[in-house]
């Protein structure tokens, strides 16, 4: 099985672009017809927040339009930019969103994998955190199945990343999470989103990472100053290949026309 | 390609496999339904256009037909009678060309074409000869030393064509192949396309979403709406007795009439149209194309007023108001000093009328 998982799109509403710089809707126009057209489909998408700008009805409403031509199904989780309701609102079809009355916070068992979504937003806040019945609902669902091996979903990563301004709206009280994924080996990776780059961390037995963004990057500066600044970093996306011998791997693909492929052989031969 | 001496041998006409697909559908694990279990019998050598707007099983439908994705249980995929539903494409015997290229940059354009015979260990000479064959198929001749960089769009597309075909596939598959060329180039390749698929014999499968490119390459075009096959037909039957309100509305521009149904005909305020079929309610609508459209001085059954018109050139497009919900579109050669305001006399022939019950009163 393979799942895609693409983050921060950020997408706005009548062309405006994010931050007056980033045609967000054109890039998440690309990564999807270049997702289509991957040799190997994935089987399904995830979208790990900040799916829109400002969190309105009409930014959901062009998400959504954008998102169509998907082949496969897709699962949303909100990010700080997001607004439950009004994503709630756009996609009533997605029954998912709906499986937890208050937070959207949901289990997909259709798959190989299966997949665990959190929400860390703190409604008008940047930072983001997790309530104790969050973790509580956590600890029962990883419970009900602890030999199905799962990726926890959720848009602020638990770590620190070095880049002092995202540290600042990070993810409250980490460890309390730690200490329950520790409890479960099942859990293959804790996929998140946030940091608009590619970041592994070591925690609670398990691997947790952050995917690029789907539109801009935010500016590599491993300082407790680093200001609040993004770059134009090649857009890219994951695909975490579920393999029963190996284990979750992923890859990190940038969306974008790149030369090749180039053969290494020409027949039997390098090419010298 | 312009060459009416064209003495080419194709190996592939003897050679030439039918497409069967029974009972072909694709369901995602979460229960979402891609494609609708289709049914699609596809001739030797016949050239099948999938045509139809983005989501609508298309793509999915080439993929099963390449290996690249495998139907539901019970689902079968059939070439030339054999059962290759299990087989992945590498097994399949197609030849695949997409919308990017996917040519090696870093080979020249004959050894583009050579690759896979080279790993099929063809001796040199031989696959120097079938290069040269291959590049005057497409019309590069004298061109395999150039490299990839140095050629122009549609050229690229002629060396990916000549490549697929190199290794002699029982079945060619294309996938949006003109969608990143611009227009111009568009129209030159698909001509040749057309010519090249009809000479050689293979059986192809065309991917578009674009229905002029379908109308002009397919022996018939396979209409499909939300993962299922809304009609299969020659381009004439798609475009002249479409089977559905969806295909009429998705093929070529209609104009739609709504009125209420009295007596056998179907009355608004411009005038009425003979309506001959049962109307479960009193109101209907019905459809006609732009060129059925006729102005006259004499023998109107409809009148309006001009609202806006389109100078194309060949032909004038006129915007007119017949006092029906939606204005109508007329396509008329005439020469004249056309006025919005003016009161305009057309004529529909009742044989261009169109009337579906599919939901056609929306």
């Amino acid at each position: 099985m393979i799942l895609c998982q693409i983050s921060d799109l950020h997408i706005k509403a009548d062309g405006k672009k994010s931050y007056r710089i980033v045609d967000t809707a054109e890039s998440l126009r690309r990564c999807v017809a270049q997702v289509n057209q991957l040799r190997q489909r994935p089987d399904a998408v995830v979208l790990t927040g900040d799916l829109v700008d400002f969190g309105k009805p009409e930014e959901y409403a062009f998400l959504r339009q954008l998102l169509q031509p998907l082949a496969m199904p897709y699962y949303l989780l909100p990010g700080n930019h997001d607004e439950r309701a009004a994503l709630r609102a756009a996609f009533p079809d997605h029954a998912y969103l709906r499986q937890n009355e208050d937070r959207i916070e949901y289990a997909i068992d259709d798959y190989p994998l299966r997949i665990v979504a959190l929400d860390t937003v703190i409604p008008g806040a940047s930072s983001g955190a997790l309530a104790p019945a969050s973790l509580a609902w956590l600890e029962r669902v990883l419970q009900a199945q602890p030999d199905k091996p799962t990726v926890i979903v959720m848009h602020h990563p638990p770590f620190k990343t070095g880049i002092g301004h995202m540290d600042k709206i990070a993810l409250a009280q980490p460890q309390a999470l730690a200490g329950v994924v520790r409890r479960h080996p099942q859990v293959e990776r804790i996929l998140c989103g946030h940091l608009h780059r590619a970041i592994q961390v070591r925690f609670g037995g398990t691997i947790a990472s952050t995917c690029p963004g789907v539109a801009h990057q935010v500016a590599l500066d491993l300082s407790p100053q680093a200001a609040s600044q993004f770059v134009m970093e090649p857009p890219a996306f994951q695909l975490h290949l579920w393999d029963a011998e190996t284990g979750l791997i992923s890859h990190t693909a940038y969306v974008g026309e790149f030369d090749g492929p180039y053969p290494f052989y020409d027949g039997d031969d390098l090419i010298d | 390609m312009g060459n009416a001496h064209y003495t080419l041998k194709s190996p592939f006409m003897k050679n030439a496999v039918s497409i069967q697909l029974i009972q072909c559908g694709k369901t995602f694990a979460n229960g979402a339904q891609a494609l609708q279990p289709i049914e699609l019998d596809i001739r030797p050598g016949e050239t099948v256009v999938l045509l139809g707007p983005s989501g609508c099983g298309k793509t999915t439908t080439l993929r099963l037909i390449a290996g690249l994705e495998f139907p539901d249980a019970g689902g079968q995929v059939l070439f030339g009678g054999e059962d290759v539903t299990a087989l992945p494409i590498e097994k399949r015997g197609v030849g695949m060309v997409f919308q990017n290229y996917a040519l090696f940059p870093n080979m020249t354009v004959g050894e583009n074409i050579a690759y896979g015979l080279k790993i099929r260990k063809m001796p040199a000479a031989q696959r120097l000869a079938k290069i040269e064959t291959l590049l005057e198929m497409v019309h590069l001749q004298g061109l395999g030393q150039r490299r990839i960089d140095q050629l122009s769009g549609g050229q690229k597309q002629r060396v990916a064509l000549a490549r697929a075909l190199a290794v002699e596939p029982k079945v060619l598959l294309l996938d949006e192949p003109l969608t990143a060329l611009d227009a111009k180039l568009r129209e030159t390749l698909r001509a040749d396309l057309n010519q090249l698929l009809r000479k050689l014999g293979i059986t192809a499968i065309y991917v578009t979403h674009d229905q002029s490119e379908a109308m002009a390459l397919g022996d018939r075009v396979v209409v499909m709406e939300r993962g299922r096959i809304a009609q299969v037909g020659s381009p004439q039957d798609i475009y002249y007795r479409p089977a559905s309100h969806f295909v009429a509305d998705f093929i070529g521009t209609m104009n739609r009439v709504t009125g209420r149904v009295h007596d056998g005909y179907l009355r608004f305020a411009g005038g009425m149209l003979p309506f001959t079929a049962s109307s479960p309610a009193p109101a209907a609508t019905l459809m006609f194309r732009p060129e059925d459209v006729e102005v006259v001085t004499d023998g109107a059954n409809v009148q309006g007023i001009l609202l806006s018109t389109f100078f194309l050139g060949d032909r004038t497009r006129l915007v007119v108001d017949i006092g029906a919900e939606q204005p109508v579109i007329v396509e008329t050669g005439k020469r004249a000093a056309w006025q919005a305001g003016e009161a305009i006399a057309l004529r529909i022939e009742e044989h261009a009328l169109l009337h579906f019950n599919d939901g056609a009163t929306i």
